[in-house]
């Protein structure tokens, strides 16, 4: 474009004759022409109209400006303050301006234009309006990385509709596109509103701060940031948690020109973990009340059963107690009247009565076992409370060095009312295991889902036999190279195939209503893979039995 | 493992009690054996470590009660409760086990005439058995002593049970409309009093209205017993008995109605009015079991007391040598209800054995019987002890019961 923009409308006749041409042609050569062609009213610079080729290279999908479309909607970024403080004062003071201009589509997509820049006052310079011409520069049309139709429309596509953010950025970390999406997050309509601000203008200053500086590493180093997962609060105050990936934006020969990325929402991604957390947390402790509410019961029968006969045989202590001592005096007073020669066949007599109606032997025999079973049952009340105090040790949440060996004869001899009508327990303890990090708590748990899961299938094996003969549950402990391992053995029904894969899932099952929510082994797994950094495999054969071992990391 | 019925007390020539003990931990054996023998050398103690043992034990040896515990090794305990209901039907079933678990006790008192809950003081133990054997060989009829010992459950009018189970199933009831509902079936009545008097909820033998025994239980219990009941009830008694099981309840609602009215008029206490009433739901429960065991013998008393113009409890006498008051005081006694019920109901017909000196219970059960039965659609003869309600300044004849009380 070399016309002077202050050349009168006439056209040029032969022998250089100036003469005056239909001001309808004036206006169709406009429309037509292959070039844009924009007109602007001051002092606001709106948009009147604009020819056929400016809507096709400002617009392409939809062939219309956007009703309020201003002149400066129409610079390019990078220009906007050159417009402002350069070419629109001289345009005023000039009538015109010309050279190279960065042009902005609605999509907010840039390209390079050599353009004339001319104004026109009517009538005394009360009204002024601006006309923009503007044609696309050689290397425009081919080398801009959005200067193919095709890609355009496809990059158009996937802004337009793409339900995440997706954006590109210059250098300095303004918006140069943003997809519709985003924009919608942003409370903006056209995406278009938000080129040319910054993260500063958009968001907390922290969060857009941090996000500047990702962007200038990934521009020094060229390193893309990938899946970074944040949480960000919108200007409308709507939370979420986005994963934010960058990197560098070049241009066609390889020259950073900014960065672009993408933020996925992955809000309800998140939320549903933090629920599957809680609910994790909530099995684990529902796993946990079950279980002690299975003990206390048989606590409480393992404690009554001898409370019966210690009761018992109390009584019958203190009731054998009276005719003894009556028999003892009889017998001191026979001694006296010997010593003394004195109604010796009279104490005698009176010996006779007395045992007659004491039961001597019958008490010499009785007593001393009478004490032995006392003692027995003090010695079993004590054994279970120690366990007890033990097993529900306060506040071992946190990992400690435990002795399991120990752990195990405890919730061995606690969950006796759970295996002692079935099975006969056995241990094969390595004595020198060291103690191992864990949380006490939670190992005691994982030991009595096992015993009593091997109870359990004990139980059925000898249901389906009507086998009478105890089964066998055996619970050995070893040393395995960087491991400890916990095996856990029982002669029951063994794990059908098809019960196989989903043995550790949540609420899996195969016991009647009553005898186990299904969650026993998902929380072993829990706990020892999750918590414990451990790993849990088990060998069966139908009929036979089953083994499952835990094997704990020592350190 | 541990010796076969073991006898353990000394022999004693005046044994008249034969028990047999079956638990798995010996200890707990010798240890209720000794304490049971310093209480009583008439009581023979045999020992068996196992369901099976006790059984082995009974084909040979007579026994007149037998203690189990419920978790053993081999046959449960509740098992051998069953088998010893069908095989030997005379014996007495008492449960003692230390199980903690509701639902479990729940199941073994239907078995069981009373479960004690370990551990279980030897002396009340004793003073339960010795007295359920008393009170059993009161019974002189031996077909309704047997039926007595073997009785689980009574039977209940099934319209009933369905409107009771389509209540409970509404969760807008409220307890006093489930307790109203309740009592108009008098065997359900006797089912949850003998949950409730049990020794595994410490409250045996206090527990004496249906509705302490809600609250006691819990409505969850009270559930399970009545979708048991509904499955296990016996049947209605049999045609020829001529007992009509809709009448008997209706008569024994209006007997408890009648009582809580006139209660209050006989300077009664409420305490003593809550325990005449509950007796007066329970009072006729003799003639149920006189009619389910000897239906053609009760039929025979009824008709005797319509020819001979004599109450029908005395004609029960005549053919069973007890009436029903007795046969259904002995029921509830086994069943370990309270002893204040338990009296009410025996001497319902013949209030001066009470020996009632002010207005009580049993004065209260027997007028409100009487009243009750003026418009019966059968008549028999019905009188009230003069005698008594005089001594007590009460009016004496029916005529001046109704005018008194009107």
């Amino acid at each position: 474009m070399s016309k002077d923009a202050s050349t009168p409308p006439f056209g040029v006749a032969d022998g250089g004759a100036q003469i005056p041409l239909p001001a309808g042609l004036y206006a169709r050569a406009a429309m037509a022409a292959p070039w844009m062609m924009v007109f602007f009213r001051t002092p606001d610079l709106s948009c009147l109209t604009c020819n056929a080729t400016a809507l096709k290279w400002l617009n392409p999908s939809d062939g219309v400006l956007p009703l309020d479309c201003r002149f400066q909607d129409l610079i390019g970024v990078e220009m906007t303050d050159v417009f402002k403080n350069q070419i629109l004062p001289r345009v005023k003071v000039f009538g015109s301006w010309s050279g190279n201009l960065v042009l902005r589509d609605v999509w907010g997509s840039e390209f390079n234009t050599q353009a004339v820049i001319v104004s026109e006052s009517v009538r005394g310079g009360g009204e002024e309006y601006l006309c923009l011409q503007a044609c696309k520069g050689k290397e425009e049309v081919s080398a801009s990385w959005s200067g193919y139709a095709g890609d355009r429309e496809l990059l158009h596509a996937v802004l337009s509709s793409f339900p995440q953010s997706v954006f590109f950025k210059d250098l300095q970390g303004r918006y140069l596109r943003v997809s519709s999406f985003m924009a919608s997050c942003f409370g903006r309509e056209e995406a278009n509103d938000m080129v040319g601000l910054t993260d500063f203008d958009l968001l907390p200053i922290d969060y857009a701060r941090q996000s500047f500086e990702v962007e200038q590493h990934i521009i020094k180093t060229r390193e893309p940031v990938r899946n970074k997962e944040q949480q960000l609060t919108y200007p409308n105050g709507q939370f979420a948690w986005i994963s934010v990936s960058k990197f560098p934006l070049c241009d066609r020969e390889g020259n950073l020109v900014g960065t672009f990325g993408v933020a996925l929402d992955i809000t309800a991604r998140k939320k549903e973990e933090e629920q599957r957390r809680e609910m994790e947390l909530q099995m684990q402790l529902s796993q946990k009340l079950e279980s002690i509410g299975r003990l206390a019961s048989g606590v409480a029968h393992e404690i009554n059963t001898p409370a019966q006969f210690i009761t018992d045989n109390t009584q019958f202590l203190q009731k054998a107690v009276t005719p003894l001592l009556a028999t003892l005096v009889e017998y001191r007073n026979l001694r006296d009247a010997i010593r003394s020669g004195h109604a010796v066949q009279e104490a005698l007599d009176k010996v006779d009565a007395q045992e007659a109606g004491s039961r001597l032997d019958f008490f010499a025999r009785e007593i001393p076992a009478t004490l032995h079973d006392t003692l027995e049952g003090l010695a079993r009340v004590t054994k279970i409370v120690r366990s007890l105090k033990e097993f529900s040790h306060p506040n071992k949440t946190t990992k400690s060095l435990v002795d399991l060996n120990r752990a195990i004869e405890t919730t061995l001899s606690l969950s006796r009312h759970e295996w002692k009508y079935v099975a006969e327990a056995r241990t094969e303890l390595q004595p020198d295991l060291p103690m191992i990090p864990c949380v006490f708590d939670e190992i005691n748990q994982v030991i009595l889902n096992l015993i009593v899961n091997a109870a359990h299938a004990i139980a059925d094996e000898r249901k389906s036999k009507q086998d009478v003969a105890l089964g066998l549950i055996t619970i050995r402990t070893r040393l395995d190279g960087p491991n400890a391992l916990i095996e856990v053995s029982d002669t029951g029904t063994g794990i059908a195939d098809d019960v196989k894969s989903h043995l550790f899932e949540p609420f899996f099952t195969t016991k009647e209503v009553g005898r186990g929510t299904g969650q026993g082994l998902a929380i072993i797994r829990t706990v020892i893979v999750k918590n414990h950094g451990g790993a849990i495999f088990f060998t069966t054969e139908l009929g036979k039995g089953t083994t499952f071992t835990i094997s704990l990391p020592l350190a | 493992m541990f010796p076969t019925h073991q006898v353990l007390s000394v022999p004693s020539p005046h044994a008249v009690i034969r028990l047999v003990l079956v638990d798995d931990d010996p200890c707990v054996l010798r240890g209720l054996s000794r304490g049971l023998m310093m209480i009583d050398d008439s009581i023979e103690v045999l020992l068996c470590g196992s369901a099976d043992e006790c059984l082995k034990l009974l084909e040979t040896a007579n026994a007149d009660a037998v203690v189990t515990d419920l978790h053993m090794p081999g046959k449960h305990g509740a098992l051998l409760l069953e088998e010893l209901r069908s095989r030997h039907p005379s014996v007495l079933r008492f449960v003692l086990s230390g199980e903690a678990k509701p639902d479990i006790f729940l199941n073994a008192s239907n078995l069981a005439l009373q479960c004690f809950s370990k551990p279980c003081d030897a002396t009340k133990l004793h003073a339960v058995v010795t007295g359920a054997l008393k009170e059993i060989r009161r019974i002189q009829d031996a077909q309704i002593s047997l039926f007595i010992s073997k009785l689980s459950s009574l039977p209940s009018s099934r319209e009933l049970m369905t409107e009771i189970s389509n209540m409970l199933a509404d969760p807008g009831a409220n307890l006093g409309q489930v307790s109203s509902l309740l009592q108009r079936d008098p065997s359900m009545v006797v089912r949850i009093l003998k949950v409730a008097n049990s020794a595994f909820f410490g409250h045996e033998g206090r527990v004496e209205s249906i509705d302490e025994a809600i609250s006691l239980l819990g409505m969850d219990s009270i559930i399970n017993m009545v979708v048991a009941h509904r499955l296990f009830a016996a049947s209605p008694p049999p045609l020829e008995s001529h007992l009509n099981l809709e009448e008997l309840w209706e008569h024994s609602a209006r007997t408890a109605t009648i009582s809580h009215s006139i209660g209050p008029r006989m300077r009664m206490g409420p305490s003593a009015i809550r325990e005449a009433s509950t007796a007066c739901l329970l009072h006729d429960l003799g003639k149920l079991i006189f009619a389910c065991a000897a239906p053609g013998s009760f039929s025979a008393a009824q008709s005797r007391s319509k020819a001979e113009n004599l109450p029908l409890w005395q004609c029960e006498y005549l053919i069973f040598k007890n009436n029903h008051a007795e046969v259904g005081a002995t029921m509830l006694h086994l069943w370990g209800l309270p002893s204040s019920v338990v009296n009410a109901v025996a001497d319902h017909h013949t209030p001066h054995h009470s020996g009632e000196r002010t207005p009580g219970p049993v004065t209260l059960v027997h007028i409100a019987d009487a009243l009750a039965h003026q418009g019966d659609r059968v008549q028999f003869l019905v009188n009230v002890d003069s005698a008594h309600l005089k001594a007590l300044q009460l009016p004496s004849s029916i005529a001046d019961l109704q005018g008194f009380f009107a």
